[in-house]
């Protein structure tokens, strides 16, 4: 059992595996990365009861369909169990194969030209982490005489710094190690202007792989830059301001992209990226209650676009091809749906008693502090996002209803999985400090040293 | 002396529960249906809220005796210096609240018992109500402002599920969305404060903020002044964000009565007596307080001129008293403010209630102009009415009388006061005279101008009335002004002041210059006749104000302003960020796929077009961030 009162990794394996660039197979769990182990599991478990109900194909495709989510869902508990730069990178990449064929195979009619981008663009994002990676093994060869992979080894390596001129700061061994970094995991989270493929993916890629790749594979990106931001305390000290700038426009630009939406799809994939920007945030904002803020949001965000990407599929369900405009009036025809989905909503824009109001309080008050012009900027965000989910709601559920007939009410293995939503809705908005002991039991989460 | 109880955490239970049987265990256990017996769910609902009031009033009884009633229920965050914990406090001033939320909140779900009855699935009508006394009695019996912060948006989604309850209709939908963005705005600013007192005191603990206040910078604590007062603008639907109020009125009346009169909107006056600790040492925000106050006040009755929907009127009426709390709050006077508070959640609950009573009777019709004669029709609702009428326009010895009277005293005579803000009350005082006398005018006297057949409501809906109207009528005598009752030999003694002074400790009796206290007494009850007379006079054959109709009529073309300034262009914003977002990225996509092609032409045979633009403005975008980089 995972004990919150240890600090350090838990639950280990660590066998001898690729010794010539000082790579073992290492796999155990910290605060930060059992959260998110929890995130993998819950959201798996979320498609196969919930997301049954709309995605109906024949048992041969639908056996290869499991299979892969099943394959993602070995990938992503890999990449947060990782604790050998290698095997972290395995695991990242592994993630890639599955999603590719999930949507290639699976998705809308764009799919082949929305799975090539997807690709392409992590793709090339790791590229750039590969190179980070090998140049701290070599670093850290160099400065301690032996080869080692492992999370906790490479973190002694010093990098050299200088902040004399900004080409100075990136021309430097840290500036350059650390861009590296970003890059690879800001395309994956991702961060304006680096979130070209999100759109077409989440679009194009059938609902239930979607809600995957929502709730966990943009979260591990974040997560990775929550793991290694503390061997660049220089850089991150000398840019943190810049990307909490960034990450403040990208929740305003998310939430009025998404009040332009004309599709269900679309608003949600946007409000994700405006979600998302929270997050980045928190972690550039550096101080503990921020980071903790931002580990725990990344699961609230998990478990609440998990459940809005459900939502869409059974409104899709009872109503395909549809702009935001023809649905209406969905409370009087299926009112139990209509409930959950209040609650989700309601956790989206943060209101207190559910659990992303404990996440994105926390996130603004660190940035706040850390920043006070744009913890003001970002947290004129709460207003926006408020603005496009109420929209969002009484367009689809209230008003008069937009077609006639019989629509069926949401069945009993729907139910369970909104009530599993609605459970960590609750339990995190009503009681956070069950999580954050947990988050608090890792090693450092406090970026940014008090003066 | 404190002591630890668990009262205060069965007085947030109880509605709780109420809540959780109408909106869960009802409808489960009626097998997924919806449609709950009325009777059970108005009988759940009240009882839950009528308890309340009743272990309000065993409270009451261990604070005489000079307790402070505290609980230290769980600890609900604990990070780096963030440590919050749900205390509830029960003092003084949290019982007075206490008290009017569950007493003139039952007597409101006993009355919806008889109001809702031709509503289908009332279960949800109740269970909502219950969440809002739930959430507004977290509001005054938190110990911490971040628990005070959930009650605040709790109330505020009570009343955004409220106002849109006839989810059907665009209009209503439309109101609920507007109140609760309004209301946001000013959370923003409420949220910021919060921050900006978290990282100063280590603490969100009024308690613990309380003893550390003094040592304090005087910029940071005016900083957070400003931006709790703004927050509480919001709410308290005080100029510039008291558009959402009148739009309120879509919901239900009863609605109206509990959320947009009694309670909800007192919250920010609620917000800035319990934080007077802090509000005193920052005299220049309470100035504005005052100020902005007093703006609100005439607003609101100008407005309130020229409405014809029965409950508009009203609703602009509230913002005005709302006006002569904040009035109160900003010159210091904080137990006045209560005071006020208190007698006008009883004269206009009784008055929404009494329009509801009209509204039933009219068969749904709101328009004043289709009313009229109907004393003759509702003997019950117009005799009761015209108490709440007579209070609110303050006529002598009536509830309004003597805590408007309080207020504009204050205004005068306390330091932070001035000798416009007390004109400006006056003012206010008269134009209240006026448009209650319309209202009552158009309403219940002439003859009936359709042809609805009215019919006095039941005894269920009428019994609130009385006891609403008996409130309004003696509820003065609760703080008699000692001074009056020196000059003229009747000895009262001002209960509610005595009662909340050791807590708000501010002297609130000053020297009353020119007039003396009797004078000044008796300015107020002759513009208050004033505004009868002229009332009288004026809509004795027409129902219109003489002057500035149009404007009037248009609430001075606020809402258009706010359209067009802020509203229209965030919607445009969002359509053109879309539209801008496809131009740009197709224009960048196919700029540099020509480039691409022209440049490596042999690699055509691979090229799958789409794909790589995406590359380049990937590279591209990199290279871009790297130029930010530099120049930064």
């Amino acid at each position: 059992m995972f004990d919150p009162e240890l600090k350090g990794l838990q639950l280990q394996v660590d066998q001898p595996w690729f010794s010539e660039v000082g790579s073992r197979f290492h796999l155990g769990f910290d605060g930060i990365s059992i959260v998110m182990g929890l995130l993998v599991s819950v959201v798996t478990l979320l498609i196969f009861v919930g997301a049954r109900s709309f995605t109906c194909m024949p048992v041969a495709k639908e056996k290869n369909f499991v299979g892969l989510l099943l394959l993602l869902q070995t990938g992503a508990l890999g990449a947060f169990a990782a604790a050998d730069l290698l095997i972290f990178f395995m695991f990242w990449e592994f993630v890639l194969i599955p999603s590719y064929f999930l949507i290639g195979m699976f998705g809308g009619s764009d799919r082949i030209r929305a799975a090539v981008r997807f690709f392409i663009y992590t793709a090339l994002g790791s590229l750039f982490m590969l190179f980070a990676f090998a140049w701290l093994i070599g670093e850290h060869s160099r400065q301690f005489g032996f080869l080692s992979a492992s999370f906790a080894d490479v973190a002694h390596v010093k990098l050299a710094f200088a902040n004399s001129s900004l080409m100075a700061a990136v021309g430097s061994q840290q500036g350059l190690v650390f861009l590296a970094f970003m890059l690879a995991f800001l395309v994956k989270s991702p961060l304006i202007p680096f979130h070209g493929w999100l759109l077409k993916t989440y679009q194009e890629a059938p609902t239930a792989a979607t809600v995957f790749i929502a709730a966990v594979l943009g979260k591990m990106g974040t997560y990775g830059l929550i793991r290694f931001m503390g061997m660049f305390p220089d850089a991150f000290q000398y840019s943190h301001v810049l990307f909490m700038l960034i990450s403040s426009i990208g929740i305003l630009f998310g939430a009025f992209q998404a009040l332009g939406s004309k599709s269900v799809k679309e608003l949600i994939s946007w409000s994700s990226l405006s979600h998302v920007s929270y997050i980045l945030l928190g972690i550039f904002s550096g101080g503990e209650e921020a980071i903790s803020g931002a580990v725990l949001q990344m699961f609230n965000h998990g478990i609440l676009i998990a459940g809005l990407f459900l939502v869409a599929g059974y409104l899709d369900a009872r109503r395909p091809e549809g702009t935001i405009l023809d649905f209406g009036g969905f409370a009087k025809k299926t009112p139990i749906l209509a409930i959950f989905f209040m609650v989700i909503m309601l956790g989206s824009i943060g209101l207190p008693g559910t659990n992303g109001f404990v996440g994105e309080f926390l996130i603004l008050a660190g940035a706040f502090k850390s920043h006070m012009l744009v913890g003001a900027l970002a947290t004129t965000g709460m207003v926006f996002g408020a603005i496009y989910m109420l929209s969002f709601y009484q367009k689809t559920m209230f008003g008069k209803p937009s077609f006639h007939g019989e629509t069926k009410d949401i069945g009993a293995s729907d139910l369970l999985a909104l009530t599993l939503v609605c459970w960590f809705v609750f339990q995190v908005g009503l009681y956070p400090q069950s999580f954050i002991a947990r988050i608090k039991s890792s090693s450092d989460v406090q970026l940014v040293k008090e003066p | 002396m404190e002591h630890t109880s668990y009262l205060p955490l069965w007085l947030l239970a109880l509605p709780l529960i109420g809540f959780l049987l109408n909106a869960v265990l009802y409808p489960l256990a009626a097998g997924g249906n919806q449609n709950v017996p009325r009777a059970l769910a108005g009988i759940t609902a009240s009882a839950s809220i009528g308890s309340v009031f009743i272990l309000g009033l065993v409270a009451l009884g261990d604070l005489i005796q000079g307790d402070v009633i505290v609980t230290k229920a769980y600890e609900w965050l604990n990070v780096g210096v963030f440590k919050v914990s749900l205390d509830l406090v029960l003092d003084r001033l949290s019982i007075v609240m206490v008290l009017i939320i569950s007493g003139v909140g039952s007597l409101i779900h006993v009355y919806s018992m008889g109001y809702m009855e031709h509503e289908e699935g009332v279960g949800r009508f109740f269970a909502y109500l219950n969440l809002f006394c739930f959430s507004m009695l977290m509001l005054v019996l938190s110990d911490n402002l971040l628990f005070l912060f959930f009650g605040w948006e709790g109330v505020g989604l009570c009343s955004f599920l409220l106002i849109g309850y006839w989810y059907d209709q665009e209009a209503n939908c439309a109101a609920a969305q507007k109140a609760f963005i309004v209301n946001r705005v000013g959370d923003v600013c409420f949220v910021m404060g919060l921050f900006i007192l978290l990282w100063y005191f280590s603490t969100l603990s009024l308690s613990g903020m309380a003893g550390l206040v003094a040592a304090a910078n005087p910029q940071v604590l005016q900083m957070a002044c400003l931006l709790l007062f703004l927050g509480a603008t919001g709410k308290s639907a005080q100029f510039p964000l008291f558009v959402w109020l009148p739009d309120a009125m879509a919901g239900p009346t009863p609605v109206s009565a509990l959320i947009h009169a009694a309670t909800m909107v007192t919250a920010g006056v609620y917000l800035i007596v319990r934080m007077g600790f802090m509000f005193s040492l920052s005299p220049d925000i309470l100035f504005m307080i005052a100020n902005v106050g007093c703006i609100t006040v005439l607003l609101g009755g100008f407005i309130a001129l020229q409405q014809n929907d029965i409950k508009k009127v009203l609703a602009y009426s509230t913002i005005s008293q709302l006006g002569f709390m904040f009035v109160a709050v900003g010159v210091g006077a904080y137990k006045t403010a209560i005071f006020h508070l208190m007698t006008h959640a009883f004269f206009k609950a009784l008055l929404f209630l009494g329009s509801g009573s009209v509204i039933h009777a009219m068969d749904g019709e709101q328009d004043m102009r289709k009313m009229g004669g109907l004393r003759l029709k509702l003997p019950k609702t117009y005799a009761t009415m015209m108490v709440g009428a007579g209070a609110l326009m303050g006529l002598p010895l009536l509830s309004g009388f003597f805590s408007k009277d309080a207020i504009l005293f204050a205004a005068h005579s306390l330091p932070g006061g001035a000798t416009y803000l007390w004109w400006g009350g006056l003012f206010g005082a008269l134009l209240t005279g006026i448009y209650t006398t319309r209202l009552m005018k158009m309403t219940f006297f002439g003859t009936l101008r359709s042809s609805v057949v009215p019919h006095e409501s039941k005894a269920i809906m009428t019994t609130p009335l009385v006891i609403l109207a008996v409130l309004s009528a003696v509820a003065g005598f609760f703080s008699f002004p000692e001074g009056l009752g020196e000059i003229l030999g009747v000895p009262i003694p001002a209960y509610l002041e005595h009662w909340l002074s050791p807590l708000l400790q501010a002297k609130e009796i000053g020297e009353f210059g020119f007039l003396g206290e009797l004078g000044a007494t008796l300015v107020a009850t002759g513009v208050s006749l004033l505004g009868l007379t002229i009332g009288l006079v004026l809509f004795a054959k027409s129902s219109d104000f003489p002057i500035g109709k149009k404007l009037l009529e248009g609430k001075f073309y606020v809402d258009e302003l706010y359209g067009a300034l802020i509203v229209r262009p965030i919607l445009r914003m969002g359509g053109a960020l879309s539209a801008l977002f496809e131009f740009v990225v197709q224009r960048v996509a196919e700029g540099l796929k020509l480039l691409a092609q022209s440049t490596a032409s042999e690699l055509r045979g691979i090229q799958t077009g789409d794909m790589q633009g995406s590359i380049v403005i990937l590279v591209g975008a990199v290279v871009l961030f790297i130029a930010i980089f530099f120049i930064w």
